[in-house]
């Protein structure tokens, strides 16, 4: 039987009070996938846990398997990554990356690689990469781990290479891109331009140095972004809570 | 098989079971403790919830609650007018009232921020805030401080800064409440996040 104490890393994925002055936090650990732990008295100005225990950090967390929730016993910051939290945008994109990273994990799944992404696309929030950039490199790799890598070099239907010259229409319920001899189903399909399809194909093939260098006009950024946010609404079947706050921030540029 | 809870009791068991806090055996504990009080406590309690939701209002201007459309503070003619703190929770102005630092006058946000939890901007009462610092900065009367006195949370620090931002155009100037170690608290025991904003924070003495 496994002992009653454990320690992880962990980053704090979402959380509501409960109680007097406690709080329930949602954890994305690698060991041991997403779990649900409680933290006593930690809305208390004077409580030892209360800083540490805010999401957006990197945490070394001592924890007591409960009945309900486990129990946080000791906790120390292991990466604090203020600088994100010192952008409106870069923090809105982190929210949005955790809010995917929630959904796509089971309870008590052990998820390395998806608490390996989740970290690094932090990590570059807090150097001071384009959130959007991150963002969409971030749903890439999702997907790829999901086991939903998007078609963006041979036609999803004929199975014919893309070229250029063609006329591309993006289609989430079939997994990518659609060539223009294709009918493909009569709705779920946009048009996608060649340099939207390049740029997706960057995001699977290129890492991130390469990316973050990338000169784009807006639009085509724009463009990538929505065939990525219709694609993951498809595959994770529910459209991110987050965007909303998101895109506010963004307008309000 | 246990005996089911007669019908009065249990209902009042549930009803005090749905309030944050109180799990189903302080329900049943309270629900217990009204049974066996004077019978005058419970009607007491019973006139006092009637009240709460019959007579409390929010207030026109800074939704604090109130018992008129507009809150005590709002109608004080001696308050300074100027100065604007903006809070999440009514409860948060008690707790600044209790200061007697403070004399300007509140908004209450009614929550922070918080998208992974789908509340937005336009769940607060942020866009009655903007119009207020708008509709002042036109009558030639723009504050000349506004506080944001939002929690030292992820959600409360990203409220600020979305109102930072809104406001810049409308308002003198936009400060946030201090952060750092809590008056009593000891160095050793502060988690590093609270230690690296107190020295961020740090002043001249």
């Amino acid at each position: 039987m496994p002992g009653r104490l454990y320690v992880t890393d962990a980053i704090v994925l979402s959380r509501f009070e409960y109680g007097e002055a406690d709080r329930v936090l949602t954890l994305m650990t690698p060991g041991h996938g997403k779990l649900k732990a409680i933290a006593r008295g930690v809305r208390r100005p004077t409580s030892r846990l209360g800083g540490s225990l805010e999401p957006l950090a990197e945490l070394r967390v001592a924890l007591a398997r409960g009945r309900t929730f486990d129990v946080v016993t000791q906790v120390s910051v292991g990466h604090a990554w203020l600088h994100l939290r010192d952008s409106l945008e870069a923090t809105a994109t982190a929210w949005y990356l955790a809010e995917l990273a929630d959904r796509s994990l089971e309870e008590r799944n052990a998820a390395e690689p998806l608490y390996a992404l989740l970290r690094r696309a932090y990590e570059l929030l807090d150097a001071g990469m384009a959130p959007g950039r991150v963002a969409r490199w971030f749903e890439m790799r999702l997907a790829d781990q999901l086991g939903v890598r998007p078609e963006v070099d041979r036609c999803v239907e004929c199975d014919r290479t893309l070229e250029a010259g063609q006329r591309f229409r993006w289609v989430p319920p079939l997994g990518g891109a659609l060539c223009e001899r294709c009918p493909g189903p009569p709705h779920a399909r946009t048009a996608l331009s060649l340099e939207a399809l390049k740029l997706l194909k960057a995001y699977q093939r290129l890492d991130v140095e390469a990316l973050a260098a990338l000169r784009l006009p807006a639009a085509v950024e724009r463009e990538a972004e929505t065939a990525m946010r219709d694609f993951l609404r498809f595959s994770l079947e529910r459209e991110a809570r987050s965007l909303g706050f998101l895109d506010d921030v963004r307008v309000g540029r | 098989m246990p005996a089911p809870l007669i019908e009065p009791v249990a209902r009042l068991i549930e009803s005090f079971a749905r309030l944050p806090g109180i799990g189903p055996k302080t329900a049943q504990r309270l629900t217990f403790h009204l049974l066996r009080a004077p019978e005058v406590e419970a009607r007491n309690l019973a006139a006092a919830l009637v009240a709460v939701r019959d007579e409390v209002v929010f207030c026109e201007r800074c939704f604090n609650i109130s018992d008129a459309p507009l809150c005590s503070i709002c109608r004080d003619p001696g308050r300074d007018t100027s100065r604007l703190c903006v809070v999440e929770e009514p409860l948060d102005v008690l707790a600044i009232e209790r200061t007697g630092e403070f004399r300007g006058l509140y908004h209450v946000l009614n929550g922070a921020i918080s998208p992974i939890d789908g509340i937005g901007p336009e769940r607060l009462r942020i866009r009655e805030l903007l119009a207020r610092a708008d509709e002042a900065r036109r009558a030639g009367r723009p504050f000349t401080e506004v506080i944001l006195a939002t929690n030292p949370t992820l959600e409360g620090e990203a409220t600020a800064m979305y109102l930072a931002e809104r406001l810049e155009a409308t308002v003198e100037s936009i400060t946030r409440i201090a952060r750092g170690i809590p008056v009593g608290g000891d160095l050793e025991y502060a988690d590093e996040i609270t230690l690296i904003r107190s020295l961020q924070g740090r002043r001249a003495v």
